[in-house]
């Protein structure tokens, strides 16, 4: 099967190859034929590259462990679930479903222009097919998945434990998608710049791919954000780390992106800056996926450990190079064909907050590459941590909220003083009653908490007086009642009020990172079963401690109770698992404790605030007697082999290892020891999912294609009058 | 067995990406639309949106009735600008015409209020219905 | 005045504003970030009291839990057989482990280095090599790394 693999990424590379030149020969010498060849052959990109995936993730599901990726990243013992998704957990796999994804996306988004924008159409198959032709290239000579082992081993080593999470199953698909779809928008934003058609088209057929990605980013960075904050042991979700920043850099650019192209529809103006935009985002997707791939800003591997850096750094330099000889090459043609008509207008808003938006980015790229430019320059590596970028992200979010708010408000083209005056008391009280409020309850102490929290409400109160206006002014046209009006409203006007909604979710998300990182409690103690410590006006009492031992692994655990005024508020379960380590050195025993482990958190998400804990029980107390089974059973092992024990007589030994096992394990019931805890209350914890939602649903409300009977009616009316003054006129 | 499936896949993956080219269907009938066209029809889809953003921001309160009534007359005047060229550049209008036309609009445009317009109200009928199919 | 003109100008006060903008980034990078160094480094020259960021492999069978939640490791450098001691009191990273990368900041206090509470990081558990070191080169999935 691998050299059948194999053979099907062969015949991906050179589908890749013959698309690029049919397409660009179709397009110089005006052949459709080669055009429409060239477009198919992504499409059969496409088919041959599903079969190639799926023979990958079926050698995952049978164990074939004669695959070089199936041995190392999967086991027998691998959940289903968890040996599909072990398939991207490899660099190899996770390359090749990049360009499976970008496979699928761009034979998506051809399909539905096929039709149209003739001229751009075959570059960006071009263009698309490159990348494609790029992590093909990658897959074939670098890092093939199909790579065989002469000795398959009976046994893989398994995925990694801290992998196996559901998010793990949906993220790496999720950002993927995101990344490759960024490719969408920068291959039609090419194609658009070589053929000098820069005006409109282009930028209506990509925009719903442009929100597309920027809505799997989304829903890929927060995955990746509630991976951490439920896996891994430390109650945080955002770090600032090179990876992270990677995925965030691209959806920064492509947030504004989706808003300033709305002026380039509009008005004609940002051409130049809305093209710079798009092809910054696709650059900054793949260097995304450098980062991640290459361990560049690992600062422990030296730059070239991976093989991956080169071709990826080559690809890298040639898309900023052509992208901005593109763009000088064309600014002629990218002249603006108006300009601002008043400060007061919904594009000064939005070219403010593309500005804020681009700053925040220039901020997170500059702190994340900041090791690789100091090192250029000082000849030392220096690295900036996360209040570094606090420094500057806090403030900047802050104007971004506000301006979510302040947006919808404003008029596009001119706005009145006296109608900002109008729109903006009921923001503005919503806002100030907050402030009072929040003054009240003493949150007064958390400056930057408290602003969040007010331009927070101010937004909710921008957002909430355009619904209720926007579904009375339906009112009144349609007479229906107001939940109806409401839906029809938004039905009616996707892009605008799917807008809003995303802004409320923005508002809402941030809010909570606000109040849960300034008026978290944070306890960090070592207790017995018996126990208890207060935070936060809780009583947190370790009431019993929990061991289980299976094949798969050993669970030290406790049951928390905790209580407020002598009242039980819930019951947490926390506990950490210790994997098994391959590694025959750490003992017969020993290595059943020594190997990977990691945390269960205990969890109660609430409305108010979230109660999470998590156990590190210490392992010293039972070295010794690890210690001493690894001795006796070393001895055992050794006498049986040498007198030729038979093999029931060494699978006893094993039942007995076994059994041993759980009785060390057991002890931590039966002879308990103090284990630490670290236990945090954060208030609003729970919104920052809460809000992510509402973003990802307010985007998909944005992205939703209406009915093309509906959108048609819609235009029928403007069309009309408009044709009425083409003939009074 | 491997080698019979790379085989038929590789035919088959050649079967559609060659179809276009053996058919030599090389011209077809959409292709008249060129692409001025297409970009004129979306710069006319974008102007028609903004004529609803504009009637939306006036019935929730951003814009003035006066404002309202001023950006709204503007950006039909667009929008009748763009169908006009669409209708030059759709019809296939011969080159002399069109030039003539050209003139004819500068010539209007710089002249002084009211503006004159020739165009007989039926032909306009017509075009609406067009425009609203 | 006159529309370019105007735009001239505002293009100025643009300019203007991002250069201010870029050069607090720029200057504030370079003070507030931390000097990364590798065992080999601080074991030569490290200035006591000063604090680095110390990156590199947790040496084998150097861990030990102390008294009260105290972690001792030994981090060795990537180049040479050179490794530090370091104490430490904070959170401990899930994927933390013998043989893995961490980042910790450091100071230097006698012989020995003493990190700064909860200021332990490893790498993204995706980029753990799963086969010993020698083995095929592979790491990373998709996940985004995570801190701690």
């Amino acid at each position: 099967m691998a050299t059948f693999g194999r053979a099907l990424l062969i015949v991906a590379f050179a589908l890749t190859l013959y698309g690029i030149g049919a397409s660009l020969y179709g397009a110089i010498a005006h052949r459709r034929a080669w055009v429409d060849s060239g477009r198919r052959a992504v499409y059969s990109l496409a088919g041959v590259l599903t079969v190639a995936f799926v023979v990958l993730e079926a050698a995952f599901l049978r164990n074939d462990f004669s695959f070089s990726v199936v041995a190392t990243h999967s086991s027998t013992t691998t959940p289903t679930g968890y040996k599909m998704a072990a398939a991207w957990s490899s660099q190899e796999g996770s390359l090749l479903l990049w360009v499976w994804l970008l496979s699928l996306w761009s034979s998506l988004v051809l399909y539905l222009t096929r039709r149209r924008v003739r001229e751009i159409a075959p570059y960006a198959t071009a263009v698309l097919l490159g990348f494609g032709a790029f992590f093909l290239m990658l897959v074939i000579f670098f890092a093939s998945p199909f790579k065989t082992l002469a000795n398959p081993p009976l046994q893989g080593t398994g995925l990694d434990a801290l992998l196996l999470h559901p998010a793990m199953m949906i993220h790496p698909p999720m950002l993927y998608s995101g990344y490759t779809l960024c490719a969408v928008p920068f291959a039609f934003a090419i194609g658009a710049l070589i053929t000098r058609q820069v005006n409109v088209e282009w930028v209506q057929i990509t925009r719903r791919f442009a929100l597309g990605a920027w809505l799997f980013l989304g829903i890929g960075i927060i995955l990746g954000a509630r991976w951490s904050y439920t896996e891994l042991g430390w109650g945080g979700y955002w770090g600032w780390d090179a990876v992270e920043n990677a995925s965030l850099l691209p959806w920064l650019t492509m947030t504004a992106y989706i808003h300033s192209i709305m002026i380039q529809e509009k008005r004609g103006m940002l051409k130049v800056w809305n093209a710079t935009l798009v092809l910054a985002t696709g650059t900054l997707a793949i260097l995304g996926t450098f980062l991640v791939r290459s361990g560049i800003l690992d600062s422990i591997h030296a730059f070239g450990a991976s093989t991956l850096g080169v071709p990826f750094l080559i690809l890298i330099g040639v898309m900023i190079v052509g992208s901005i000889g593109l763009v000088v090459g064309r600014r002629g043609i990218l002249r603006s064909e108006h300009s601002l008509d008043s400060f007061f207008s919904r594009e000064a808003i939005f070219i403010v907050q593309n500005i804020v938006l681009v700053g925040m980015a220039f901020v997170v790229f500059w702190g994340t590459f900041f090791p690789l430019i100091s090192e250029a320059v000082t000849g030392t590596k220096t690295s900036v941590g996360p209040p570094w970028f606090d420094r500057y992200t806090v403030p900047l979010a802050l104007v971004l909220v506000v301006l979510t708010g302040v947006g919808p408000l404003i008029a596009w083209r001119r706005a009145t003083l006296a109608n900002l005056r109008r729109n903006f008391v009921v923001p503005l009280l919503v806002a100030l009653v907050a402030l009072v409020a929040l003054l009240a309850i003493g949150a007064g102490d958390q400056p930057k908490a408290l602003l969040m929290f007010v331009a927070a409400a101010f937004v909710i109160g921008c957002v909430g007086q355009e619904l209720f206006r926007g579904t009375r002014a339906r009112q009144t046209m349609s007479k229906e009642a107001a939940p109806v009006a409401l839906v029809s409203l938004v039905r009616r006007n996707r892009r605008r009020y799917g807008g809003y909604i995303a802004h409320v979710g923005f508002a809402v998300l941030l809010l909570a990172v606000a109040a849960s990182s300034s008026f978290q409690h944070a306890k960090d103690i070592s207790l017995t079963p018996g126990q208890s410590t207060r935070i936060d006006g809780y009583t947190v009492r370790y009431t019993q401690a929990t061991a289980a031992a299976t094949a798969q692994k050993i669970s030290l655990g406790a049951r928390v109770d905790i209580s407020k005024a002598g009242k039980h508020v819930t019951t947490l379960r926390t506990t950490r698992n210790f994997y098994p380590s391959q590694d025959t050195s750490l003992g017969i025993v020993g290595r059943f404790f020594n190997g990977d482990s990691d945390s269960v958190v205990g969890l109660r998400a609430g409305v108010g605030r979230d109660l999470w804990t998590v156990i590190n029980p210490d392992l010293k107390p039972l070295q010794p007697i690890i210690n001493q089974g690894d001795a006796t059973f070393r001895t055992a092992m050794t006498t049986l082999v040498r007198n030729g024990g038979s093999s029931a007589s060494v699978n006893k030994l094993y039942q007995l290892r076994d059994t041993a096992i759980a009785g060390i394990t057991q002890r931590f019931i039966t002879h308990p020891w103090a284990a630490d805890f670290r236990i945090l209350v954060s208030p609003l914890a729970s919104w920052i999912w809460i809000g992510a939602i509402i973003i990802a649903l307010g985007g998909l409300i944005a992205i939703w294609p209406m009915p093309h009977g509906a959108a048609r009616r819609v235009r029928a009316g403007y069309a009309a009058r408009v044709a009425r003054d083409l003939a009074r006129s | 067995m491997e080698f019979v499936a790379v085989l038929a896949i590789v035919a088959l993956v050649a079967l559609v990406v060659i179809a276009p080219l053996r058919r030599g269907r090389v011209e077809q009938v959409e292709q008249r639309e060129s692409s001025e066209v297409a970009e004129l029809e979306a710069e006319k889809d974008s102007r028609y949106a903004e004529i609803r953003d504009a009637e939306m921001d006036f019935r929730t309160g951003k814009l003035s009735e006066a404002d309202y009534r001023q950006l709204d007359r503007t950006l039909r005047g667009e929008a009748v600008a763009i169908l006009r060229q669409l209708d030059r550049a759709g019809a296939g209008e011969p080159p002399e015409e069109a030039a003539q036309r050209r003139a004819e609009e500068y010539a209007e445009e710089r002249a002084p209020e009211p503006q004159a317009d020739e165009r007989p109200p039926e032909h306009a009928e017509e075009r609406s219905q067009q425009r609203s199919a | 005045m006159d529309p370019s003109r105007k735009r001239r100008i505002r293009l100025i006060m643009a300019a203007t504003a991002a250069v201010f903008l870029a050069s607090a980034l720029i200057y504030t990078s370079f003070s507030a970030g931390s000097d990364e160094k590798t065992a080999g480094q601080l074991h030569d020259n490290a200035i006591v009291g000063k604090q680095y960021t110390l990156a590199g492999t947790v040496a084998a069978h150097s861990v030990q839990h102390g008294a009260d939640g105290v972690l001792w490791f030994s981090v060795v450098d990537p180049h040479r057989p050179v490794s530090v001691r370091v104490r430490y009191k904070g959170i401990i990273p899930d994927p933390f482990r013998e043989g893995r990368g961490v980042l910790v900041k450091v100071t230097k206090e006698g012989t020995t280095f003493v990190g700064e509470k909860d200021s332990l990081t490893t790498k993204c558990p995706s980029k753990f090599q799963v086969a010993p070191p020698r083995g095929p080169a592979k790491s990373g999935s998709g996940m985004s790394s995570k801190q701690t």
